[in-house]
């Protein structure tokens, strides 16, 4: 699969955190072309995995050899692994609920993230100005908090379709916003 | 009555901010910040992965 990037915009994730949803972590996994371009790209960066997203990439696999696989996959030293500690987990969670209640304040009709997502969105907010997450579910990601840093466009080899990613980190002036607006509306209850 | 004695660590400075890392990891993170991109070998075993991956799938799914 080709990957389509501006690559003078690598620079841009040097020193971050490039986070993967389950979808594009799924779509390296099988694919060695587009594997080795996302390294190229975020070379610079610290390609970090969340607990839930590994959670997420090794649930529901049928065949025993591609559970092997996936396993000795995510089990690598490339990837960073995010600490599964209790104490952060707490503020994720507590990041999570607050998103969710922004998300209906600002009426986001196709915004229905899973619980995985709202939770990923927590972790950006906590890793703001440091963490980026590549998504292909941009809508679970609304631009009321949220900002697009760059797309990474993949050329689908067997029906030559373009699947789009998006390359996203947690806007802290537009989030303090909606957090305003939260406040106004919870103080006319 | 001995008191059991802390697992051995290295105290690396990761920069900030970065608490939310696994020390057992650390070595790979340094070794990262000194060769670009990545471990070759590394790269290669998980090329090889993908390849296996890919030929399962070609085989499970698509041959009939």
């Amino acid at each position: 699969m080709r990957l389509f990037v501006d690559e003078r915009a690598s620079s841009k994730f040097a020193g971050k955190y490039v986070f993967f949803d389950n979808d594009f972590l799924s779509e390296i996994f099988s694919d060695e072309e587009l594997f080795k371009k996302t390294l190229e790209f975020f070379s610079r960066g610290f390609l970090t995995i969340d607990p839930l997203i590994k959670f997420e990439f090794l649930r529901d696999t049928y065949l025993p050899e591609q559970r092997k696989l996936k396993e000795d996959f995510i089990s690598k030293a490339i990837f960073t692994p995010a600490i599964s500690h209790n104490d952060i987990f707490v503020r994720l969670q507590s990041n999570a609920l607050l998103l969710s209640k922004i998300y209906t304040h600002e009426k986001q009709p196709n915004c229905k993230p899973s619980f995985i997502d709202l939770m990923l969105a927590g972790r950006m907010m906590f890793h703001e100005n440091i963490g980026v997450l590549v998504t292909r579910n941009k809508k679970d990601y609304p631009s009321c908090v949220f900002d697009i840093e760059i797309f990474l466009n993949a050329e689908r080899p067997k029906d030559g379709v373009i699947l789009s990613y998006s390359v996203l980190c947690f806007n802290r002036r537009k989030f303090n916003v909606c957090y305003r607006n939260l406040q106004t509306l919870d103080q006319g209850i | 009555m001995n008191q059991p004695q802390p697992e051995k660590t290295i105290d690396i400075d990761f920069g900030n901010p970065q608490p939310f890392f696994d020390k057992n990891r650390a070595v790979v993170v340094i070794e990262k910040k000194n060769k670009t991109p990545y471990p070759k070998s590394v790269v290669k075993e998980m090329l090889d992965i993908i390849r296996q991956n890919r030929e399962l799938i070609e085989k499970t799914y698509e041959s009939g």
